[in-house]
Formats: C-alpha cells, structure tokens, sequence
C-alpha cells in the first residue's frame, strides 16, 4: 500500500516543525503496519495531547484525542469495550511516564492488547520547551534555565519491570531497526511498547547546542549503545537514558497473558 | 532456411518472448533506472537528507520554492544504491527518514537515462 | 441476567446496580470510595464474560477516562464514586461533554470538603456537578429519594445521556445509598440507545439535525471519525484558533440540553398551590414530604431533576406562594438559583433550611422553620 494512503489527504502538509522526528516515526510506523497486514479500518489510534499525540489526527482512520496522559486509561477501555478492534497508542515521554505514569504502569501490569509508540523527544515540546521526565541531567530548557537538576526515566525499563510483553527502544537514526520492532510490537498480543528518542530541534536542540536536525541525528549516533551488541557487564554501568548513553534495542519480549484472555472477552466484539 | 529450421526459429522466439514477459520487472515498473524525487510543496528544508544519505546523492538548495523554504536538491541521483536496480529498492533511508514524505520514487524519464 | 419483574427488598446502591444492568450496561470502571462501594462490588458479580466488564482502575481519573473509552467503543457505561473522587474526575467529564460522550456517572454525596465524613450523607456537590470542570458546558443530573428512584432514575441516566449524547448524573447520598427498602421492577422498560451513523454515509454523517444531537460514529466500521476535546468543526476537525467555530460549538452543546429542558426535567408536587411551598430534592426532601403530607397547608416540589435546573415548576410553585422554604444538606447551593426564579414569579419570602452533619432535616425542624417563617 502506498504510504500515502495512510495520511488524511486534506490535512496534509502536517503542522510538525522541520526536521521533526515525528514523521519519520510515522513513515516506519506505517511501513510496519503495512508488512503487519493489518487493516485501517480495524484499527483506533489514541493519543493524548502533545506534538506527538497529534499524530493520530493525521492518519486515515478512526481517532481518539483524549485529555492529557490519559491516552493508556481510554484505550484500556475502548479495547475490552470491543476486543476486536486494533488499538494503537501514540503518546509522549511527559503524556506517557509524568502525567501518565500511574496509568503506564498500571497498564504495563494490566496487559490490556495494545501497541504503545511513545515518542519520546526529552522535552514539552508543543508548549514550547520545558523539561520533561526524560530531559537528561544538566539540560538546558525553559523550565530549567540553570541546568535541569533531575535525573531522567527509563521509560523502557521501567515498562520492563511493570509486566509489558514487548518493549523496545530505537532512535530516529536507526529506522530499519525501528519499522522491525514496531511490526513485532503490533503482532504481539498483550500490552507492547516501542519508545522512540526522537528529535526536537526547535525546542529541545536549539537549546541546546543541536539547532539542526542533522546535529541531533549525529548526537543520537554517537551516543547510542545497542543492546544485543554491548556485553552485559557494560549495561550495568549505563546511565539512565541520555545521561551519557541510549541503550536501544528489545529489552523484553514475554508472553504474559494478556488481560482479554484472563477475563474471557477476546472473542466478543 | 527449411522449413523445419523456420519452425525451430518461430518456437525459440515465441518462448523467448514468454520468458521475457515472466520475468520482466515487477511492480509494473518500466525497465529502468529510478530516482528519488523531492516533492516541492512538501519538503521543509530540514536537510535531514542531505545527512543520512550514505552515498550523498543530496545537498543543501540555493533557491527558494514556492512554500518559502530552500529545499533540499538531489544532486546525484546516479550514485544512489537504486539507480540500477530497476525497480528493486535496497535502501531506502531517505524516504523512511523525512519527516514530511517528501521523497518518492520515479523511473527516470528517457532523456535523463541517456546521460 | 437482568432482573425478573416483581418486588424486591433491597439496598439503594444494589438498586443502582440493578437499574444499570436492566438498562444494558456493558462495561464499568470503579475505584472503591465510601459510600458508593457497593455499586462496583455489585457488578463485580454480575459483569463477567459475555455480559461485560468489570474493572478496578488505580485511580478515578482512570476510571472515568476508561469509561469514556468503553463508550466509544460502543458500551453503555458507567461508574460510581463519591465527593473526593468526584473531584478528581472533572477535567473527564468537561472533555466527555466537549466530546458529546454518553456516560453515566453516580456520586454517592458524602459530608465534605475534602475527606469529610466518608459515612454520612450530604448534598454538597451539587453545583459542583454543573459547574465543576472549566469552560461551558451543561450536564443532566438526578436526585433519588428512593429505592425505587435508585432503579428508575438510573435507567432515565442511561436513557438520556444515550439519548443528548451527554454526560449523565445519579446524584444520589449516603442515606439513600444505603438505605433499605422496597423494589418493585416493572414488566416492561423504556430503553433509549444512541443514535448511530450509517455506514458510509459520511456526506450526511456531521450534518447537525433540528435536535442538535449529532449521530454517533461506531468505531471500526469505516467512518474515520475524530472525537477529540480541542474545539473542532462539525467534521471532527481541530480548531483551536477560529472563534467563530468555537463560539458555534459551545452554544451548540448547551443548547442541546437546554432546549430539550422538558423532555428531561422530572419533578413531584404534593398539594400545588399552597401558600406555604417547600422545596426541597433527594434525602433531604423525607422530611418535607412528611409534613407535607400530614398538612394540608404545606405543599412540596421534590425535584428529581437537577440539572438543567426546572425553572418552569419552580416558577408555578412560587406563583400562588406566599413563602418558600428550600431544604438541603448544604449552605445552599440551589438555593440561590431557586431564590431567583421564584423571586422573578412572584414569591418575595424565600427562605433556606440549611442542614449539615450528616443527616437529613426531621419533620419537626421543618415545621419548626415554616413556623419562624409565619406559616400557620
């Protein structure tokens, strides 16, 4: 299918700033979606609020633009509502582990079958630049004009150790990697979680030394530690996110139950 | 040429045709080289082509388009990894990479194969 | 599994529960709160497998956004809490109404601010209901004095918000919650189900009809909506910056409530035309109604609906009255609204009952008020 077919015709060009890391999300994310073989149709995509939750008003087909880190706690319901549709989730680092840590996590331990893509760019980007949950240590942001004196989440980690199926992280730069692993989160049942380190230029970048997209991309290479290919003496030494290293790669992929078959409702809808 | 020899002709050339239309390219792409192609009314100038590209088929542009950006130009089609692969793509990183699809595929016309 | 017809002794929240599933619920999300506890732990039991789901969410935003969810996903749905939760619900609910979602909410009222007394009744989120998330918005609410009105104004909760496409509240309190007493479940029962969009008919599909009630995009079957809570066109489309589409949309939702007022409002009178009227709504009106009823000079207006507030019954109790009293377990929270719709019809002496504690106002306090006021 053509990737154009996935895009709401009226509403394109998209809004994102140039060099956003948000459309390369999507081109990998539909790529996925279609070698997945699964239907527009079928499928409601949920967002919250941010430049990343925006994303589902792009795409041709049925989407919920819910109330700020809520996204998790909607499709939760939308999905054991009618178990037969496909619900994705796009979301933020801050809609995702700050506003929304209580119901990520929860949703993690409750399994619920959804895919989660949470693009994560270090920042509150549509409000124009402050520091988020993820904004690495010494940062400079709107809200942290002295350096951010915080230390970041894993988000991944931290969906490892809540119960997710499937989590993986990549980068805007690996995108063969990133359209893999979204294809096996969406053909994964239970509740799967592919964080993307995305590029912000206009407010995350230019704050910080990286105004070119091209200068975040190089950051994002230069700093990015792969999983399978690093010994496991090494991890243990690897900051949280960004604080010097970005591990990407798959950090789980179990078969927990998922909450549809624990309560016997997969085959209604 | 006999008879029989005209007859041996006729049937080698019916299964070379056979053959050639099994395995012409697939797709319903011409026989042909392909080149990316930057959409003017899409493209930001973000560059983010320019950097990712591996055999550094695009540069910075000069001129300013009709959205008010200085898109990005391919400037080398010919070193790209598809140019001649007819139809075939084996990377495809600038297109997965820009953030506003501006970058699609198309044959080449039969001029610019003549370069 | 709903119900059989017949008379039933129970308590005002199995009632609750029992009106839900005669009304079809298929999914609810609750969180456990005093004293509304006792509707999740009911259909804990009775959802389950095919008849639908039951969720314990880890907090009551959660709850209230995944009843929303279920909603779209084209349940009817519901959840129960009380004032604290209540509280934490009310972005929800604003982006339910901006979102025209049919929802069913029942806030058991307790003794507040803040914790309060968990186990006894009062009427103190009243206007909070109305007006507790931000912006314009209006909401369709009910007071149950009853058992039996736990039954039937829970299924009028599910009807009317199937019906406007609009957030629907059981205001209900810890007495009638947990009191005891007679059920009596009826033959038969009027069920309204939303108003769904055709399939493929997407040219027709936004158009917005005389009722102002747009039909209802089924997820899943091809209508590519957009329900958002961003200030949208009448497509779905965001906004946010055109005043005029916003200036449209908010008129748009509460007129849609307003206009069908007596379609939805719902009231009981006892001896209208006297000269001493009561007003009074939910537990509090026990009270008055039993002074009411032993006096014939007394009359009583027990309004089941709350909102959109019955002006009309208001205004014909106030006109042949020479003084009104209005009871509630609050420091007045409907009591200025009435105050001004009965002092626009004619009534100048309008006087509050204000009680707080916990328990409703006795018979002998009322009297004791309609006295001072120069009844009798």
């Amino acid at each position: 299918m053509d990737i154009f077919e996935f895009y709401r015709k009226d509403r394109w060009p998209h809004v994102f700033c140039p060099g956003c890391g948000n459309g390369t999300v999507m081109n990998c994310f539909f790529r996925a979606f279609n070698e997945a073989g699964l239907s527009l149709d079928n499928t409601v995509f949920v967002g919250g609020i941010g430049c990343s939750s925006r994303v589902p008003l792009y795409i041709n087909s049925d989407a919920l633009h819910t109330t700020h880190g809520r996204a998790i706690a909607f499709a939760t319901g939308l999905k054991l509502a009618k178990p037969g549709l496909k619900v994705v989730v796009f979301t933020g680092d801050g809609d995702l582990g700050a506003i929304g840590g209580n119901h990520f996590i929860n949703g993690c331990r409750r399994n619920v079958d959804m895919t989660v893509i949470c693009i994560n760019n270090n920042i509150y980007g549509m409000t124009g630049g402050q520091a988020s949950i993820t904004t690495p240590h010494d940062f400079l942001s709107t809200t942290t004009p002295y350096g951010n004196k915080e230390y970041p989440f894993d988000l991944a980690e931290i969906a490892v150790a809540a119960g997710a199926n499937y989590v993986a992280r990549w980068t805007t730069r690996q995108v063969h990697e990133l359209t893999k692993s979204m294809k096996s989160a969406l053909q994964k049942k239970g509740f799967t979680l592919v964080e993307v380190v995305s590029q912000c230029p206009t407010n995350f970048g230019r704050r910080n030394k990286m105004a070119d997209p091209s200068q975040m991309l190089e950051w994002f290479k230069a700093n990015t530690v792969r999983r399978d290919k690093a010994r496991i003496a090494e991890l243990d030494h690897v900051d949280l996110n960004l604080a010097g290293q970005i591990t990407v790669g798959e950090f789980v992929d179990r078969n927990r139950e998922c909450f549809e078959e624990l309560i016997g409702v997969e085959k209604h809808g | 040429m006999t008879r029989r020899e005209g007859l041996r002709q006729a049937h080698l050339a019916i299964y070379f045709i056979l053959v050639t239309f099994k395995y012409r390219p697939a797709n319903g792409m011409r026989r042909g080289r392909m080149k990316p192609v930057i959409n003017p009314k899409l493209c930001k100038a973000c560059n983010i082509c320019v950097y990712i590209c591996p055999k550094k088929c695009y540069t910075k542009g000069t001129d300013i388009s009709e959205t008010g950006y200085f898109d990005a130009v391919v400037r080398f089609p010919e070193k790209c990894y598809n140019h001649n692969r007819e139809g075939k793509l084996i990377c495809e990183l600038c297109v997965l990479s820009c953030p506003d699809q501006a970058i699609s595929w198309h044959p080449e016309t039969e001029e610019e194969k003549k370069k | 599994m709903r119900i059989p017809p017949g008379e039933y002794f129970l308590q005002g929240n199995d009632a609750c529960v029992e009106g839900a599933i005669a009304s079809g619920v298929r999914f609810f999300a609750g969180y456990p709160i005093t004293p509304s506890t006792e509707i999740a732990e009911g259909l804990a039991q009775r959802l389950k497998g095919k008849d639908g789901v039951f969720l314990q969410m880890e907090d009551e935003i959660a709850c209230i956004s995944a009843v929303i969810g279920a909603s779209w996903g084209g349940a009817k749905a519901m959840t129960a809490t009380s004032g604290p939760g209540f509280s934490l619900m009310q972005e929800a609910i604003g982006y339910a109404a901006m979102s025209e979602t049919p929802v069913v909410l029942v806030n058991v009222m307790r003794g507040g601010p803040s914790t309060g007394q968990p186990t006894k009744a009062s009427q103190g989120d009243v206007m909070q209901t109305k007006w507790g998330s931000h912006g314009d918005y209006q909401v369709i609410a009910f007071a149950p004095a009853s058992v039996q009105e736990m039954f039937d104004l829970t299924v009028e909760c599910f009807n009317y918000s199937e019906k406007y496409r609009v957030p629907a509240f059981l205001l209900s309190d810890a007495e009638v919650g947990h009191m005891r007493g007679l059920l009596r479940v009826p033959e038969k029962l009027k069920i309204i189900d939303r108003k769904e969009m055709g399939i493929r008919r997407t040219d027709e599909a936004y158009d917005v009809p005389d009722d102002l009630v747009k039909p209802f995009p089924v997820f899943g079957k091809g209508h590519k909506a957009i329900i958002t809570g961003m200030t949208h066109t009448e497509t779905g489309m965001i906004e946010p910056e055109d005043s005029k589409v916003h200036s449209d949309l908010v008129r748009r939702l509460s007129e849609k409530v307003l206009r069908n007022r007596k379609d939805i409002n719902q009231w009981e009178m006892i001896s209208e035309g006297s000269k001493t009227m009561i007003i009074s709504y939910g537990s509090s009106a026990l009270g008055p109604k039993e002074v009411a009823t032993t006096d014939p000079n007394v009359g009583l207006l027990r309004l089941k609906s709350i909102w959109p507030l019955p002006e009309e019954p208001i205004a014909q109790a106030a006109k042949g009255a020479q003084r009104i009293l209005v009871c509630e377990m609050n420091l007045g929270q409907l009591y200025f609204s009435i105050k001004r719709v009965a002092q626009d019809a004619g009534c100048k002496q309008v006087e509050l009952l204000s009680k707080l504690g916990g328990e409703p106002p006795t018979p002998s306090e009322v009297r004791h008020k309609i006295r001072s006021m120069g009844a009798i």
